[in-house]
């Protein structure tokens, strides 16, 4: 469960976001939209714990972020756009790093299937400056997942993917939603999103726009009813 | 048309953006107390403490020795430009450039002016770090009278630096006449290389038997050898920009100033004139750069992999104990595979114990005197590693954003950061002082010596084990903490290499040498009456337990340094530290 109330966020004068609440429930994706520079990065950021808010409320499984960080932490995993990495340690390495720091049990256990499942089998021993764009995403991913967040949070996570890649990572996102885990996830691919996600987030300018199902944004917006997704999104940001 | 209008306009541009974002850090009050301290003391060091006769350099201005040994020095650490492996780094641009000036209708020569031009921040900084270093030399020169003469030498020995790559590339592209034409500033720069350092070479004796009498000694021996009208030929164009830093007088540096902007000039013209298609190699050189950075940054490993294709090892990530050990573990395994750590160990411990061999043999050097070396080395080292062992928040702060998602407390950071880079760096000190203890376990006689010297063997080891960690754990918490409260002010990364990085490194290296003599002096006045007193009750095992109790002095003084600093880690948002690696 992530819990988001009132969050602000200021960079000095300008204000990046501006109370925004949701909430993402066990098993939902909630598709988190807006035009570039809307204020995306600076909320997943700060629900990964990464951005401090200007004022609000974050929880993760009921943990409040800012009081109690490391416990809210350890319950989510944040997968940016970019993946991050480090260089010096291999494939297999970087999970058993990721393993001791989560304090997963049994890590090697855990390892090979999602190496297996992130198709890095042949990979272990790879530093990331050998990995395709792809493998460097699938990585990061199974870095997120190794430690079974409770809340994923996910921007852009088909960027660099194959066909293939794509289609194994739509579905690991749908397994890891149904296995009840809270997923938000951010991205300018609107057929993805139509695809996976229970929800919809949509802000413009640091502020929310549109929230709730497909349903319930038609309802509220009776004349955006028998549009495509491209067009409902373009008329909340336009 | 011509292209210095729009080169002109990056270079302004450039700057005083470079300037705004600077002084848009003043927001913080952290900031601002470092400007007024940093501004107050520049006032002092440069107005007010000018004409000082007690400063460390006031002998300087009115020493005959000075500028011809600072000459000798200055021409002969440039041979490696003309002697060594072809620095194509002093042709390098940057990736923007490269991409966007390289392409556009400019000529090589206004690229070049280009490059000068942005080097010039560089510059600056270094005569205002130098001014202020070398104040009260000779109490007569008024700082920008000083800074001036400064200016002249930096920007002739960049001109220099850049000249010689031009040179070695043209020597390298050219063939027949023209290459023998190209070669002429080889030959010319060796002859005088040459020169001077056949004439050191032979004062050898001469310049030994100084040392017994100390340093004094060795200056004026130095001072008379390079006396000789060969060598006082060869160093004529360096000793004349020299001497103007060197002026007693406000007449005396105008009179010398007029020799100095000569020998710039005709460095300016000699880069301009050299006829070189650079663009390849800039471009080379550009790329070599930008991959060694990464190297060093931790973005390229290739290298790491031995040729049948193993990743170097890195010891197991312990599965005990707080997991911020996970910190210090990838920080050491960047530092075997990105930073050759190993290796480094390897190059100290080799070149060390062959420069002892080398002296025993030549010179009968005794134990004792091996000892002492070790210690002056092994203290320099303890002193100044911090500066290029960056395995820490200095190599993290750029990773913030994902540092900042593991579920780890800003204090836990801290320490992990700064305990591992600190072990780290203290198995580098062990293994330096391993060099003379090997020599004594080989020969039965030096044993006897070394016996005599430092009493019980097992004392003396345990008192190094204790207090080489304990300094590390000082300096690296001045210096971590330097990087984290000025993220924007402090270059991160791992690289320290260049020009442009001496006056930063020397600013951070002074206040880690004033902060660490102050943070010292508790622990040494309690450690030193422990001494005095564990000596009568214990003997030998007193001095370990002196230095004991100055580890755990200075660790209640760092852990709540630590923890201060973890809540500024906490604090710390990707936004303020400058560089994120996304």
């Amino acid at each position: 469960m992530i819990e988001v109330e009132h969050y602000s966020k200021l960079y000095g004068d300008f204000r990046a976001v501006h109370d925004l609440s949701f909430t993402v429930a066990p098993g939902d994706v909630l598709g988190l939209v807006g035009p570039n520079g809307a204020g995306k990065t600076s909320t997943l950021r700060a629900l990964a714990g990464i951005l401090q808010p200007s004022s609000g409320t974050i929880r993760i499984n009921g943990v409040d972020l800012q009081q109690e960080p490391v416990r809210a932490k350890r319950q989510l995993a944040f997968i940016p756009d970019e993946p991050q990495l480090f260089e010096y340690l291999t494939v297999t390495e970087h999970l058993r790093f990721m393993g001791r720091l989560y304090g997963v049990q049994q890590v090697d256990a855990r390892i090979e299937p999602l190496l297996h499942e992130l198709e890095l089998d042949g990979k272990r021993k790879a530093l990331p400056s050998e990995l395709s764009r792809g493998m460097k995403q699938k990585l990061a991913i199974a870095c997120g997942l190794l430690h079974d967040p409770a809340a994923l949070m996910l921007d852009e996570p088909l960027t660099g993917l194959d066909p293939v890649g794509i289609r194994r990572m739509k579905a690991t996102i749908a397994d890891r939603a149904r296995a009840g885990t809270a997923v938000i996830l951010s991205s300018h691919l609107l057929h993805l999103v139509e695809e996976l996600c229970t929800r919809l987030l949509v802000i413009r300018q640091g502020e929310r726009v549109a929230y709730g199902t497909v349903a319930e944004i038609v309802e509220a917006r009776p004349e955006l009813d028998g549009r495509s997704l491209e067009d409902l999104f373009l008329t909340l940001t336009a | 048309m011509s292209s210095a209008p729009a080169l002109w306009y990056l270079a302004q541009v450039t700057a005083r953006n470079r300037l705004r974002a600077q002084l848009s850090r003043l927001r913080q009050p952290r900031y601002v107390i470092a400007m007024l301290l940093g501004g107050a003391y520049l006032y002092w060091a440069i107005s007010m403490n000018a004409s000082d006769p007690e400063s460390p350099f006031a002998n300087l201005g009115t020493s005959t020795a000075a500028p011809i040994i600072v000459a000798a020095a200055l021409l002969l650490t440039s041979a490696r430009w003309w002697l060594a492996t072809p620095d194509r780094t002093a042709l390098a641009f940057t990736p923007a450039e490269v991409h966007l000036l390289f392409p556009a209708p400019v000529t090589r020569r206004a690229l070049v002016q280009s490059k000068l031009l942005r080097g010039q921040a560089a510059i600056l900084l270094n005569v205002l770090v130098w001014v202020v270093l070398l104040r009260g030399g000779g109490g007569t020169l008024d700082g920008w009278q000083r800074g001036i003469a400064l200016w002249i030498l930096f920007s002739t020995f960049t001109l220099h630096r850049l000249a010689a790559a031009l040179v070695r590339l043209n020597l390298a592209q050219r063939s027949g006449t023209a290459r023998g034409r190209a070669a002429l500033p080889l030959l010319i720069f060796g002859a005088l290389f040459a020169i001077v350092g056949a004439v050191l070479w032979q004062a050898r004796p001469d310049i030994t038997a100084a040392w017994d009498s100390g340093f004094s000694a060795v200056f004026e021996t130095l001072h008379t050898v390079l006396q000789q009208p060969a060598a006082r030929f060869a160093l004529l164009p360096v000793q004349a920009l020299v001497a103007p830093v060197f002026s007693a007088s406000s007449g005396d540096w105008l009179w010398r100033l007029g020799p100095a902007l000569f020998v710039l000039t005709l460095h300016y013209l000699w880069v301009l004139r050299t006829d070189a298609a650079f663009e390849e190699a800039a471009l080379e050189a550009s790329q070599e750069r930008a991959k060694a950075l990464a190297k060093l940054s931790g973005k390229d490993m290739s290298a790491t992999r031995s040729r049948g294709g193993a990743v170097s090892r890195v010891f197991p990530l312990p599965q005990w104990g707080h997991p911020a050990i996970t910190i210090a573990w990838k920080n050491a395994a960047a530092a075997i595979r990105g930073g050759g750590w190993l290796k480094q160990i390897g190059l100290f411990f080799g070149i060390f114990a062959a420069a002892l061999f080398v002296l025993k043999v030549t010179t009968g050097m005794p134990i004792e005197a091996m000892l002492a070396l070790t210690l002056v080395w092994g203290a320099m080292l303890l002193l100044l590693g911090p500066v290029w062992t960056r395995y820490d928040l200095r190599l993290d702060l750029r990773d913030l954003t994902m540092i900042r998602t593991m579920p780890l407390s800003g204090r836990a950071i801290v320490s992990a950061e700064i305990v591992g880079v600190s072990l780290l760096h203290a198995i580098t000190i062990y293994a330096f002082l391993a060099v003379p203890v090997l020599f004594a376990a080989t020969d039965r006689l030096m044993r006897r010596d070394l016996l005599e010297v430092i009493g019980e063997p097992l004392p003396a080891m345990l008192t190094a084990l204790l207090l080489v960690p304990a300094i590390n754990l000082l300096t690296f918490t001045i210096q971590n903490g330097l990087a984290l409260l000025y993220p924007a002010w402090v270059q991160l990364g791992t690289d320290r290499r260049g020009f442009e990085a001496m006056g930063q490194t020397m600013l951070t290296t002074g206040f880690t040498l004033l902060g660490g003599a102050i943070a010292m002096v508790f622990p040494v006045m309690l450690g030193g009456a422990t001494l005095f007193i564990g000596r009568v009750w214990l003997g030998a095992w007193g001095t370990p337990l002196a230095a004991l109790v100055v580890l755990l002095c200075l660790l209640a003084e760092v852990v709540p340094i630590w923890f201060a600093l973890g809540t500024v880690f906490d604090r710390t948002e990707p936004g303020d530290v400058p560089g994120q690696r996304v």
